[in-house]
């Protein structure tokens, strides 16, 4: 293929994901362009391209979903190369064809590898012809059909993803009913309403491989990502390597998902995800075509840049040599919820962030003091990374990271992941995607230490005047009436700026 | 004294948390700890804390304190005085609270007593051992509220303190 170039791109998304490909775009000297909805005006993204479009609107139907106004921002702002991505449009194969139809280059897969492995029932086809082991299933879904593959089964949506459409069924009893359910739900959020019964695997393992294919049969994987911490099948922390999978496995997934990239003759970035079941066998789930959340992990391993891989497969530039591995990498996912209520969406403007730094810590994240939080996207606020030569370190580091990152003003489950990286399932690395529900569907923040010291620094704020006394019982006045109250710097005591606290024993 | 409450998003017990000499002295759930306030700058609160140095990042927004300590956050939020769950700042009583459930072998001080930080005003046998319970700031003891070979439940009052 001849190589072209991308001089001005149009990111067709938000938040960090697109402040993050603009730092890769801006390190190749691409000039870039924000596309925005009219809930994102103040949005980083917008401030961090070198020029920024309204999409107008606020709900993602009305904005970041609709192709047509953001090929035509592409074409005001005079934009080459269009990058969806994750989610939005990122899968929809129409829209890869209206901006190549465009004359613009589209980062990603061709249309019709989108289409290949979005349908679930073709991808699965497909995988099977190649040889690549897929779980009993059948596209019948009555009680004969089930009995066959063998109960439990779930209910699985063919257009489905993120968990809907899809439904775990013990017998022959709740069969009928949940895939009438599933049905309605895969139309409802699909708009197609074909769904097929799998082989339930209990407390499986949830493992992809980053493939990367140059247009013509050529392909690479850079390793696995296991992600099977989740929460109603929503991943919350990754890691690579995976602690449940040997070399010999390693290499025939590995093995098997760059084969499925070549016969696809697939272009640019995707994933494969396979189940790994407690023996240790592995069976294929799905490809996802495009950059995942989690692919910070694998650029920190292999030390690659994932998005200029893609912007240059996307101008027809060959493959890199495939990448060694090196240490261990964790990302924790950040979201606007509260995991002691049951993980219920959380909003608000962000007051204060301080983000984490040190070695080894990586931080994407699109947040700073004064975002009112939209209501209408995705609820992750933040990725946080962190690399180490070897897992116990990259855990210690991890949580260490998390300690020290700050977000006042809106909930969410910093909390929850120290937690979690500190429960004896991650920590053995003995864990499956039911160990969230399993282990943690009662948590509750550690209250003593947190609150005592939260307390005292309450007491010392209040003291040094600069929060008010609270109650609407007590005035300000009543507080400053209170001897303890009276002058920050008696009642503060021992205490020097930049220095260790002076003895006031003396004093008294 | 005026009572100053905040309260916190979650059930919880009371908590009582009170300045004095730049150690805050808080009481919850039958636990009392003192922190050493380091420093109070424009948006971290430095402490000290059983040894180690802990940073509360803060803002005030409307009224509510929102604190974060180590990932965890604990939002503030002005009270009516008789809400359950209630932040009591600056009305503290020193209080000496079992913290957990056990009998008392031993009553080191009397009404009246000076005791220096550190020094221990109870001994409780508790799990089969014997834990000192000790004041965490110079204190006089008012009145002792219990006897040698009482059973005690978790959080009850022993002794009431005051300030030496």
């Amino acid at each position: 293929m001849a190589t072209r170039k991308i001089k001005r791109l149009l990111i067709a998304n938000r938040s960090e994901i697109a402040c993050r490909i603009m730092r890769t775009a801006r390190e190749m000297g691409i000039e870039t362009v924000a596309v925005y909805s009219d809930a994102d005006a103040q949005a980083m993204h917008v401030t961090a391209a070198d020029s920024a479009q309204a999409l107008g609107g606020r709900d993602p139907s009305e904005s970041y979903l609709r192709g047509d106004k953001i090929i035509e921002c592409a074409q005001r702002a005079g934009a080459d190369g269009v990058h969806p991505g994750y989610g939005f449009l990122s899968e929809n194969a129409a829209f890869a064809r209206a901006v190549t139809d465009a004359g613009l280059i589209f980062v990603g897969p061709s249309p019709e590898s989108i289409e290949e492995m979005g349908d679930k029932i073709r991808a699965r086809m497909f995988a099977a012809k190649h040889g690549i082991p897929l779980l009993p299933s059948t596209d019948e879904t009555d009680a004969a059909a089930a009995n066959k593959i063998g109960f439990p089964v779930l209910v699985k949506a063919a257009a489905g993803g993120g968990g809907r459409g899809m439904r775990v069924v013990d017998s022959a009893d709740g069969l009928a009913d949940a895939v009438a359910a599933a049905t309605r739900e895969a139309a409802g959020a699909f708009g197609d309403g074909r769904v097929y019964l799998e082989k339930l695997i209990e407390r499986p393992r949830h493992i992809e491989f980053q493939v990367f294919g140059d247009g013509e049969g050529g392909a690479i994987h850079l390793g696995e990502r296991e992600c099977s911490i989740q929460r109603r099948h929503q991943k919350v922390i990754e890691e690579t390597p995976s602690t449940a999978i040997g070399a010999a496995t390693r290499a025939a997934m590995g093995k098997a998902a760059g084969a499925l990239t070549a016969a696809l003759a697939y272009r640019g970035a995707g994933t494969v995800e396979f189940i790994v079941d407690p023996a240790g066998a592995f069976y294929f789930l799905e490809m996802n075509t495009r950059l995942q959340v989690e692919h910070a992990i694998t650029e920190m391993t292999t030390q690659t840049d994932l998005v200029r891989m893609q912007l240059e497969t996307a101008c027809g530039g060959a493959l890199p040599q495939t990448p060694s591995a090196r240490g261990h990498a964790i990302e924790c996912r950040i979201y606007a919820e509260d995991p002691a209520a049951g993980f219920m969406p959380t909003s608000g403007r962000v007051l204060l962030v301080n983000h984490p730094t040190g070695p080894g810590v990586r931080v994407d994240s699109a947040l700073f003091d004064g975002l009112d939080m939209p209501i209408e996207y995705d609820p992750m606020l933040a990725k946080i990374v962190a690399w180490a030569p070897d897992r116990k370190q990259a855990i210690a580091r991890m949580i260490g990271a998390l300690e020290s990152f700050v977000l006042l003003g809106v909930t969410n489950n910093t909390a929850f992941l120290i937690d979690v990286l500190a429960d004896d399932a991650f920590s053995s690395g003995n864990y499956s995607t039911a160990t969230l529900q399993e282990r943690f569907s009662q948590w509750a923040p550690e209250a003593s230490v947190v609150l005592h010291t939260a307390a005292a620094a309450l007491s010392a704020l209040v003291a040094a005047g600069r929060a008010d006394s609270g109650t609407r019982g007590a005035t300000s006045s009543a507080a400053s009436a209170m001897n303890l109250f009276a002058d920050p710097w008696k009642t503060l005591g021992a205490w020097r700026l930049g220095g260790h606290p002076a003895n006031r024993k003396s004093d008294t | 004294m005026a009572k100053l409450s905040y309260r916190t998003r979650y059930a919880a017990p009371v908590i009582e948390s009170a300045l004095r000499d730049g150690v805050a002295i808080v009481t919850c759930d039958g636990n009392e700890t003192a922190s050493e306030v380091v420093s109070v700058g424009a948006r971290e609160v430095v402490l000290r804390f059983g040894g180690r140095v802990i940073k509360a990042a803060y803002v005030v927004n409307a009224g509510h304190v929102y604190v974060g300590i180590n990932g965890a956050t604990v939002e503030f939020i002005p009270a009516d005085q008789d809400e359950d769950t209630v932040v009591r700042v600056g009305e503290f009583t020193p209080k000496l609270t079992a913290p957990m459930p056990g009998k008392i072998l031993e009553i080191k001080a009397a009404p009246g007593d000076t005791l220096a930080a550190g020094e221990t005003v109870i001994l409780l046998e508790a799990m089969k051992m014997e834990t000192a319970l000790r004041v965490q700031i110079d204190s006089r003891v008012v009145e002792l509220r219990v006897a040698v070979g009482d059973t005690v439940g978790r959080g009850q009052v022993l002794a009431v303190l005051e300030p030496a």
